[in-house]
């Protein structure tokens, strides 16, 4: 009966996931080519070759700053903003309405919007800030330089996923007995103490799962950066997806594209048995 | 009574709460009010904040000269596909993870988050091989089936947290009264989890429409693209305004603006209820 149920599911995912995940590690071990097929079997040499090269080492890194850079900014802003909802008396279903929109709007308007935002000549941001007299010598570049792409790219990232983790601390909160806070105002602690003792404490464990949840997502993410910067100015913001991406519709190299997308996914599979292993810790 | 410190705090919360807000919705705002302004507005060189008049000539040329039309049906019709297909087996095998156990259940449930979880990006390059070879490559079904991949596990995942809240005692005193296992799914459980499905048929709606990685892989040809791929080629032609870009930007906006409106409780109530918690 189970298995009768699940039959749909399971034939969608084993044909639609399973088997083209296989084929893509399999294409890893040879050199594979878009429109020349499989070609030879060439055993390690695809990652030989990439583990040579500093550009995966440079997207490796862009990965990484790309990640933590957003989590935290995400996890810290979401953690202010719903201890704060959580202190309204009225107006808070109004306030998570409004702050979690920017979560349901589509990455390619998300893209294209903050690139015209941050436009260096006639963006609304360096117009505004040459309103204060800021930048008005040599326009602020933003997404434009090498320097302060990332930067840029990473505060549209937390814009975009700061909703999602403020309405999950949100509900974590809600969850918390009243009578815990109580018995710290009852032995004379404050505001800050009260956070410090009552309220992290409780809220660890959807903290540790929203980290790992969100890295994941991130990591992943090939849509947003590509929309946004093309991985560029000079590679500065060149993610593993899109070095995928790249070797594999750029330069047809369709085995060392697999190779790099099979590290970041065993890479990732070691934080997603982390991830489940905190499911079962709350339930 | 409040003493006046914490009155002051209070308005100071709202204030900042407010501010935020304000700030976090301003990008969209911004589209908005640019889409439906006159070009000389656009451009002026102290930003006009409101439009002298509304203009809706960028949304007319969008829709009709750039074929938004046709890009805004491809858009509802793979979203509303994927979000059936994946609704209908996920209930299904939701339910099956639920409520049975049964041999290699943890084991499923594992592999159906794991799956959820690899990177799109590498399922895009034997997608990409395979449907070219089944012929499915540049049409919507391929388009369906690519974005499924996602959609389904997803489903699947926050279905099986809605089923395991419903308690067992009702389909089993359905079954005890002479219901078959179906017949009590059917009857008794479902209506119960009307609001947990519908939730699951959103998201996956608002992921399909999401969508451009895989979109961008399996399309070609310009009549097939979706809303996003089409936004995704035209941004940066020196051919399309601002005026026109915003007008596309809230046209892809929209619908799913209007769809969060109106279910956006029992969407939130879904997301931290189904997707996280176990």
């Amino acid at each position: 009966m189970p298995y009768f149920l699940l039959a749909p599911a399971l034939l969608l995912l084993g044909v639609l996931t399973l088997a083209p995940l296989t084929y893509s590690v399999l294409m890893s071990l040879f050199n594979a080519r878009l429109g020349h097929g499989m070609g030879d079997f060439v055993g390690l040499a695809n990652f030989v070759a990439i583990l040579s090269e500093p550009r995966f080492w440079n997207a490796a890194v862009n990965t990484m700053v790309w990640v933590a850079g957003s989590v935290a900014a995400e996890l810290c802003l979401g953690t202010l903003l719903a201890v704060l909802l959580n202190n309204l008396l009225f107006g808070r279903l109004f306030f998570r309405a409004a702050l979690f929109f920017p979560w349901v709007v589509p990455i390619a308007v998300i893209a294209f919007l903050w690139r015209w935002i941050y436009n260096p000549q006639n963006g609304i941001l360096n117009v505004t800030l040459r309103s204060f007299g800021i930048g008005t010598s040599e326009p602020w570049m933003w997404l434009a330089d090498a320097d302060t792409a990332m930067f840029s790219a990473l505060i549209v990232n937390a814009w975009r996923g700061t909703p999602f983790v403020l309405v999950m601390l949100l509900a974590a909160l809600q969850g918390i007995p009243r009578d815990e806070y109580e018995a710290a105002r009852v032995s004379g602690a404050g505001a800050v103490r009260e956070f410090w003792y009552v309220t992290l404490p409780n809220l660890r464990t959807i903290i540790m799962i929203l980290m790992v949840l969100r890295t994941m997502q991130i990591a992943n993410n090939f849509s947003l950066m590509w929309l946004l910067t093309g991985g560029g100015p000079a590679e500065s913001t060149e993610t593993l997806p899109i070095l995928i991406y790249l070797k594999g519709f750029g330069a047809h190299d369709f085995g060392q594209a697999s190779a790099v997308a099979a590290m970041l996914l065993v890479s990732l599979l070691g934080l997603a048995f982390a991830y489940f292993r905190l499911l079962r810790e709350r339930e | 009574m409040m003493t006046i410190q914490a009155r002051i705090w209070r308005i100071a919360l709202y204030a900042f709460l407010f501010a935020v807000t304000a700030l976090v919705l301003f990008p969209i705002l911004w589209m908005v009010l640019t889409s439906i302004k006159p070009e000389r507005e656009i451009y002026s060189f102290v930003p006009k904040w409101l439009p002298t008049k509304i203009d809706w000539s960028h949304y007319r040329v969008v829709w009709f000269e750039k074929n938004f039309w046709l890009y805004f049906l491809n858009s509802i019709f793979v979203a509303s596909v994927t979000a059936l297909v994946s609704t209908v087996v996920a209930t299904l095998g939701g339910y099956a993870l639920a409520r049975f156990s049964f041999r290699g259940r943890t084991v499923l449930s594992t592999l159906v988050l794991m799956i959820y979880l690899v990177p799109i990006i590498l399922l895009a390059l034997p997608f990409y091989l395979a449907l070219s070879a089944i012929g499915l490559f540049d049409t919507r079904l391929g388009l369906i089936l690519a974005v499924s991949t996602y959609a389904v596990p997803f489903a699947v995942w926050v279905l099986r947290g809605f089923f395991s809240q419903i308690p067992p005692e009702i389909e089993e005193a359905a079954m005890v009264d002479g219901a078959s296992r179906l017949g009590a799914l059917y009857w008794v459980v479902l209506p119960v989890a009307v609001p947990g499905i519908l939730a699951t048929a959103l998201f996956a709606f608002i992921l399909a429409w999401d969508d451009y990685l895989f979109a961008l892989i399996v399309i070609s040809s310009d009549d097939l693209r979706t809303l996003p791929l089409a936004i995704g080629l035209l941004a940066g032609d020196y051919l399309v305004s601002d005026g026109q870009m915003m007008a596309m930007g809230t046209i892809t906006t929209l619908p799913i603006a209007i769809v969060y409106l109106i279910f956006q409780r029992f969407f939130i109530s879904g997301l931290t209820s189904g997707s996280v918690k176990g």
